[in-house]
């Protein structure tokens, strides 16, 4: 004769007989910790994409004081943050009247042009050139890579630019040699291409470029002035000076003053989140309480026979803490296996609809935050349970099989 | 119950990654030049042709048989993943379409199927 086998009917055994034979019970308190943990998941991954896109380009872009043609700075953030494309251009000729302001250790001037679009599957590239006489930004990147100088009709381009090193890149139809890639920085960097003002001439004089830069002398352009501002002065008192003193349509920001619309709109959504998240646990804590609070009352017939025959009161609290637990498990492990995984699969998607220029998807992020969910997600739980529980162990088991409040 | 719902992802699935790659997720164009996620995209459209197959038979076979088959879903799905991942790729550039849309959907689509797989194998082999 076959043995049925049984499982010994521990505390915690009850407790998952009891969450398997009320689905629809379980499904819906584990559906109000999978919103609280995907919320606080998914808040907390925007806003520290946020803020370490806007550290990384302001650590990247190295100088103190930005100077930008004052119709372009969106322009020119946008580049920097997100690494849309763009092509600014103003005279060259005021880059002579801003390098000789006071407090300025060193002032180089960049020009950033946008290529086309190629038919199949190039996308825009930004190109950056710069002046090796005076470039600061771009030369430690050269001697990172042992790359010293670029010859005329070199450029060295970020990693995501798919071109090998030693190949040919062509930008409105002229051929330019990639002599180097720099190494991943996940910022707008990743997406340029380099080259020095020499170079450059070469796209700017093509026919495509002198019907985009509709300017006199396409050669005296410049797009911005990246300055390094002496020890001892104030980089926004310089380029408050440079803004409001020069008589020039270029306005000048600090590195972090570049961004700080940004940052203005980071500490909002944080705050937003912040909130979101609170009500959100509020919410999660009092439904469940409700959902507990019922479902316990019309369960005091079935614990007063258990503690009737032999249960003690604390395995009754045991058994419904037990029964929390779970429920915290199941919600916290679904929401961050499930948003982990769309997180990582769609990262770049993300990036592209949330306006930031990547998403945190590193293990080394990930992780933590994961375990900061499931912590919450089993807090909001037990904590919902406990005044159910308690209640339940100091009731006496003659009330209990009455069935009394 | 649930070996119909196993056939019925295998065979919705399937039909996605059949035909999602030339329709609701393209892959980059070849009107300059084919690149390697044009050939991913034709590789995995095979892939998805083999799921609706097997979740047509499924639907044949008994509970036995029916492990295997789960199992043999499962390794397609696996290989769907590592066509664009690592054995063709795609475009270099995380910015193009292919890596932004087109595989990402691909993956999702293939992890529900092992999930949804998984769960009929386990059953099925808890059943026999």
């Amino acid at each position: 004769m076959s043995e049925i086998k049984r499982k010994p009917l521990s505390i915690l055994e009850i407790a998952k007989r009891n969450l398997s034979h009320k689905k629809i019970r379980t499904v819906i308190m584990t559906a109000f910790v999978f919103i609280l943990a995907s919320s606080i998941f998914i808040s907390t991954i925007l806003v520290d994409s946020m803020t370490a896109g806007i550290n990384k380009t302001v650590d990247r872009i190295g100088a103190d004081v930005i100077v930008v043609p004052q119709e372009s700075e969106d322009s020119i953030r946008s580049s920097l943050f997100l690494g849309n494309s763009c092509t600014v251009y103003t005279d060259s000729s005021y880059f002579d009247v801003i390098k000789d302001v006071e407090g300025i250790e060193i002032a180089s001037p960049q020009l950033y042009l946008a290529s086309l679009e190629a038919e199949c599957c190039g996308i825009a590239t930004q190109i950056i050139a710069f002046d090796p006489e005076t470039d600061f930004i771009v030369k430690p990147w050269l001697d990172d890579i042992k790359y010293p100088k670029l010859g005329y009709g070199e450029v060295i381009s970020g990693c995501e630019i798919t071109t090998e090193v030693g190949d040919y890149i062509k930008f409105f139809d002229k051929e330019f040699k990639l002599v180097g890639k720099l190494e991943q920085t996940n910022t707008s960097y990743d997406y340029c291409v380099f080259m020095d003002f020499e170079t450059a001439k070469i796209i700017l004089n093509t026919d495509t470029m002198q019907m985009i830069v509709d300017y006199a002398d396409p050669n005296s352009v410049i797009s911005s002035v990246m300055i390094r501002i002496k020890d001892g002065y104030d980089p926004a008192s310089v380029a408050r000076y440079i803004t409001y003193k020069l008589k020039i349509p270029m306005k000048a920001y600090t590195a972090n003053g570049m961004f700080a619309v940004l940052t203005e709109n980071l500490a909002q959504i944080t705050s937003f989140s912040n909130i979101l998240n609170i009500l959100l646990f509020i919410t999660a804590v009092l439904a469940l309480v409700c959902i507990f609070t019922i479902t316990i009352n019309e369960r005091r017939h079935e614990f007063g026979v258990l503690i009737s025959l032999g249960a003690k009161s604390s395995q009754i609290i045991e058994m419904v803490i037990l029964e929390a637990v779970f429920i915290g498990l199941l919600g916290g492990v679904i929401s961050l296996a499930l948003m982990g995984t769309i997180v990582f699969i769609f990262h770049t998607s993300l990036a592209e609809l949330l306006k930031v220029p990547y998403i945190v998807s590193d293990v080394a992020v990930i992780l933590p935050l994961i375990a900061k969910c499931l912590i919450i997600s089993l807090i909001t739980a037990v904590l919902a349970s406990l005044y159910s529980a308690i209640r339940i162990g100091r009731a006496e088991p003659y009330s209990l099989i009455k069935g009394d409040e | 119950m649930f070996k119909l719902i196993s056939s019925a992802v295998d065979l919705i699935l399937g039909l996605l990654l059949a035909i999602g790659p030339w329709t609701l997720f393209k892959v980059c164009g070849t009107a300059e030049k084919v690149m390697k996620c044009h050939y991913s995209a034709q590789a995995v459209t095979v892939l998805g042709v083999v799921l609706i197959l097997f979740g047509l038979i499924r639907l044949l076979l008994d509970n036995r048989k029916k492990l295997s088959s789960a199992a043999n879903s499962i390794v397609v799905y696996a290989a769907a993943i590592a066509v664009p991942a690592f054995v063709i790729g795609g475009c270099a550039n995380s910015a193009m379409h292919c890596q932004k849309v087109a595989f990402p959907c691909i993956y999702a689509i293939c992890a529900v199927g092992i999930v949804v797989q998984l769960v009929a194998f386990l059953k099925a082999r808890k059943d026999d």
